[in-house]
């Protein structure tokens, strides 16, 4: 299982429910291939930062989603298909989830072996805080 | 001609020249944010200047390995158009 984030673009000539049903209509497809849906993020219409298809808007959404390749493959199929799809991204992000906490480990290591050396009594305190406030990595 | 550069108050000190400059520090190392994600346009748009270039370390004192990840965070941003390739 992977997890993949999925961003597309849809055309702003649709209506505000015609988008919302393309993209159920697209969450559908790649649940029929095995894809849960961890998150379906819908940013609204937002302005693009460049033309696309002499479009200057655009109607975005993202998916985040744990799935093996082939409903991404399916699914980014389909994008291509649509013509109301102006453009699509899809990142892989289980690998720099992984990354991600390998460094925030590696990270407090580093600060509880600081503390180590600074003193003993000062440093439990601001281990404990540091977990406390968990993944955000906390500030001083 | 000494462009900008001054010493520091208490003058130059043991024949180094101390310049009037802060030195630079990673914002992301400062305020430990490992992960730079493409959508947050607020954060990642400090980097992209009018011209809409990436800014370089040079000026923006981004440590290198943070600097690759805001790389690929802006080039992403622009792919789905949330920031511009070109600007003004």
């Amino acid at each position: 299982m992977r997890q993949y984030e999925v961003v597309f673009i849809l055309a702003p000539h649709l209506s505000e429910e015609e988008a919302d049903a393309m993209a159920l209509a697209m969450q559908r497809t790649a649940e029929k291939k095995g894809a849960t849906f961890t998150k379906v993020d819908k940013w609204g219409k937002r302005r693009l930062a460049y033309n696309i298809e002499k479009q200057r808007e655009g109607y975005y959404f993202l998916f985040a989603i744990d799935t093996n390749p082939d409903a991404i493959n399916e699914l980014e199929r389909k994008f291509k298909q649509t013509d109301e799809v102006i453009r699509f991204m899809t990142v892989r992000t289980d690998l720099e989830q992984k990354a991600l906490a390998k460094r925030l480990s590696l990270r407090q290591r580093d600060e509880a072996k600081k503390a180590e050396k600074r003193g003993t009594a000062q440093p439990s305190a601001e281990t404990r805080d540091r977990e406390s406030s968990g993944m955000s990595g906390g500030e001083e | 001609m000494p462009m900008g550069r001054r010493y520091a108050k208490d003058g130059p000190q043991t024949g180094k020249r101390t310049f009037g400059r802060r030195r630079k520090v990673c914002k992301f190392c400062v305020e430990k944010i490992d992960f730079i994600d493409y959508k947050d346009i607020k954060l990642i748009g400090s980097y992209v200047p009018e011209r809409a270039k990436i800014l370089p370390r040079r000026i923006s004192g981004t440590c290198a390995p943070h600097q690759r990840e805001l790389q690929k965070a802006i080039k992403r941003a622009r792919h789905l158009a949330l920031l511009p390739f070109v600007g003004e």
